[in-house]
């Protein structure tokens, strides 16, 4: 059963691979339980989906984020839109390694966003233990935007 | 976070200026949840209610002001920390919380073997104890009070 570790000499999944074998004979057994094709549907998307959010996060383990939850239907003339955005300056204005051109070009992509009435704002905080390089600055900046711009 | 299947994070429950939205809200699971215990006193330790955006953002800081990250390793809860505490700082801790504790203490160490799949957080110190698995608005307490503490 030790046949998956092969396959990830490179990657994090190395340092794990009977996690990989779990869900590989998991998907196996699942072919056996006679379960209806609904439940079968809604585990092949929830895997599917879980695996897809975790990949685009994966870049970003070493910072620390903040998700901003509100109503999409938020009109943007109320007070409580101004705090949600207050709160996100004031989150990347505590990043003491982005810098602060970085911070304001991203804010600037959030302030743009409003044109989607989209009220879920992500910010990055540094991780305290690792500095980013600029690459991953970069990086950062662009999912701030596909965040903003489903 | 209740349950322990999720890791703890800081939640803030932003009002607006002069906004009771969340004072209502906080109502409904006074009334209707902790005073039919349904939930624990602890529990509402997972949160807070703020009426300034400063505040909500402090809290978020001071969460990870020396706390910097926890995992499990085997029945061991590992707490990785920004600081060292001082001696006292964990003498202070054991009596605090002895009552999560399974068996032994609240020991400050170094990582764990089962950890160097974390290299970049490799040289942190931590506190290791072995706590019951229930009760974790307790745990948030622990952290809490650990970022409450002076460093050595």
């Amino acid at each position: 059963m030790r046949a998956c570790g092969n396959w990830f000499a490179i990657g994090d999944a190395s340092e794990s691979p009977e996690l990989i074998e779990e869900m590989i004979v998991t998907a196996l057994k699942i072919a056996r339980d006679h379960m209806s094709v609904a439940d079968l549907k809604l585990i092949n998307r929830s895997i599917k989906e879980m695996r897809n959010a975790a990949k685009v996060f994966a870049p970003f383990q070493h910072l620390r984020k903040v998700a901003v939850f509100g109503s999409a239907r938020t009109p943007v003339d109320l007070p409580v839109y101004d705090v949600a955005k207050e709160f996100a300056r004031e989150m990347v204005a505590h990043d003491s390694w982005w810098s602060p051109v970085a911070a304001m070009e991203s804010w600037e992509r959030r302030r743009r966003a409003q044109a989607a009435r989209t009220v879920s704002v992500l910010t990055f905080v540094s991780h305290p233990s690792s500095k980013p390089t600029i690459h991953q600055r970069r990086s950062q900046t662009d999912y701030a935007q596909l965040f903003l711009h489903p | 976070m209740q349950t322990g299947k999720a890791r703890i994070i800081p939640v803030v429950l932003l009002n607006r200026p002069r906004g009771n939205y969340w004072e209502l809200w906080m109502e409904f699971i006074t009334d209707r949840l902790l005073k039919r215990g349904l939930i624990s006193e602890e529990d509402l330790s997972f949160f807070k209610i703020t009426r300034t955006v400063r505040e909500g953002v402090a809290e978020i800081l001071h969460f990870y002001k020396i706390y910097h990250s926890a995992r499990w390793v085997g029945e061991r809860f590992v707490i990785r920390m920004n600081d060292r505490l001082p001696k006292n700082a964990i003498v202070d801790l054991n009596k605090q919380f002895a009552d999560i504790l399974r068996k032994g203490e609240i020991v400050q160490a170094t990582a764990l073997p089962q950890e160097k799949n974390e290299p970049a957080i490799w040289d942190l110190p931590r506190l290791i104890l072995t706590p019951f698995r229930n009760n974790f608005g307790r745990f948030r307490q622990l952290i809490d009070a650990i970022n409450s503490s002076s460093t050595a």
